[in-house]
């Protein structure tokens, strides 16, 4: 079965999502490629770098979703390998807004402060990507399946340049997430981070701590003669 | 990355990349007319029916070959933010443009296979002026005779005899198209043939 993926056997809890740490024993399920993403990629890099895999599939897509703009910071094509442990601080905002539940930053956003003046380099349009996979560290690239994208580019008249790639049909989403992307980069980045990204950050880790608890709790001990442990 | 870069695409695509084709496939369609495109406005020194003709057939598939002078750091950044399109020299290219003197020599593009003709570059020449006088043109599309000023002869002639392969060829001037495809016999003007 070449491109079977294996279901791992651990709790949610050890598992990883987007790019960080994965213990070493799932290792042959770390490779997730995404392509077919680059048109118009924010600096016209070619957007193949590597995510790692949890079985959930919208964990995939969330992982691709914010593996598109790790290519942000290079300005050049990454190697998948060398991609796995770089994390810009871009990457890590890029990560949140694209993660975060609809409507959730808008709110958060226009909670914090009014919404800037900005014009748009690319209105937000619909389109789809496929996602590619691979099984183990050496497996054939396979499609995983399509997953429909909302992207946008604004600028603000100060000239920063803001991007966004959401999951799903969601062009005010877009919106918001551009904007924050954006102003992340100019003289309001300390209130945007106090007003968006930390709420976001709390809230996610909130809802992966809870996951994670669900399911360690189906986890079942066996009682055996030996575990195979001593 | 600066914003004044990255704008200038089309407002709204489906519309604008639509118009933009029909203009291209009427003027591919009928060599020597000249018809008007818009709605790109790409860095200098691209013109604005170059960035559009760019922008409606470009994308990650079709590699692009940025000749002399139209090969800038604002035209790069353009070309990616909006089409994607690798950029490539002219032996992979399915897309060339720049200015006639730095696309030349012809011979380094690709022209196609016998077996698959349509792999052959597209050349988009940027010029100072475009009119329909100069070259006399005949073949399909044509009825009875067309005229377009092209920036020479001799390469347009042993192009035609490659036919079915070859290169074809887009005419971009400020907001004007003009396009001479493979199938076009080029001769000289008739004024020129007179005197010799």
């Amino acid at each position: 079965m070449p491109y079977c993926v294996s279901v791992d056997a651990k709790a949610l809890g050890q598992r990883s999502f987007g790019r960080e740490s994965v213990p070493r024993n799932i290792s042959a399920l770390r490779q997730v490629t995404s392509q077919g993403i680059c048109d118009g990629l924010p600096d016209g890099c070619f957007a193949r770098t590597v995510t790692q895999v949890s079985q959930i599939s919208s964990v995939v897509m969330e992982g691709i979703c914010y593996d598109m703009y790790s290519c942000i910071g290079y300005g050049k094509v990454v190697e998948m390998k060398d991609a796995f442990d770089e994390k810009t601080e871009r990457k890590t905002w890029m990560s949140l807004l694209s993660k975060a539940p609809a409507g959730r930053v808008a709110t958060l956003l226009d909670a914090a402060m009014a919404r800037p003046d900005f014009k748009w380099l690319r209105a937000p349009e619909i389109g789809s990507v496929m996602v590619q996979g691979r099984a183990g560290g050496t497996g054939a690239p396979f499609n995983i399946g399509e997953m429909t994208v909302t992207r946008c580019a604004l600028t603000l008249p100060g000239g920063e340049v803001g991007h966004a790639y959401i999951q799903g049909r969601r062009k005010a989403d877009a919106e918001a997430a551009a904007l924050v992307d954006a102003l992340m980069q100019g003289g309001a980045a300390g209130a945007v981070r106090t007003a968006v990204l930390e709420p976001l950050q709390a809230e996610q880790m909130i809802a992966k701590t809870a996951r994670a608890q669900k399911a360690a709790a189906t986890k079942v001990e066996f009682f055996t003669m030996a575990r195979g442990e001593d | 990355m600066h914003a004044q870069t990255l704008s200038g695409g089309f407002e709204t695509p489906p519309v604008d990349s639509a118009h933009a084709f029909r203009a291209v496939m009427e003027a591919m369609a009928r060599p020597g007319q000249i018809k008007d495109i818009s709605g790109a406005q790409p860095p200098a020194p691209l013109s604005a029916a170059a960035g559009s003709v760019l922008l409606t057939l470009c994308d990650t598939d079709t590699p692009i070959y940025l000749a002399g002078d139209a090969d800038t750091d604002d035209v790069r950044a353009w070309l990616a933010f909006h089409t994607g399109a690798p950029l490539t020299g002219p032996s992979q290219a399915m897309f060339a443009v720049g200015r006639w003197e730095a696309l030349v020599p012809l011979q380094g593009y690709q022209i196609g296979t016998s077996e698959y003709p349509d792999r052959s570059a597209t050349l988009i020449v940027e010029c100072t002026e475009l009119t329909t006088s100069g070259a006399n043109l005949s073949g399909p599309g044509i009825k009875s005779r067309a005229a377009l000023s092209l920036p020479e002869l001799d390469a347009f002639q042993s192009n035609r005899g490659l036919f079915p392969l070859g290169l074809d060829f887009i005419f971009t001037c400020g907001g004007q198209v003009a396009a001479l495809p493979r199938s076009t016999i080029v001769s000289a003007p008739e004024g020129a043939m007179e005197v010799s």
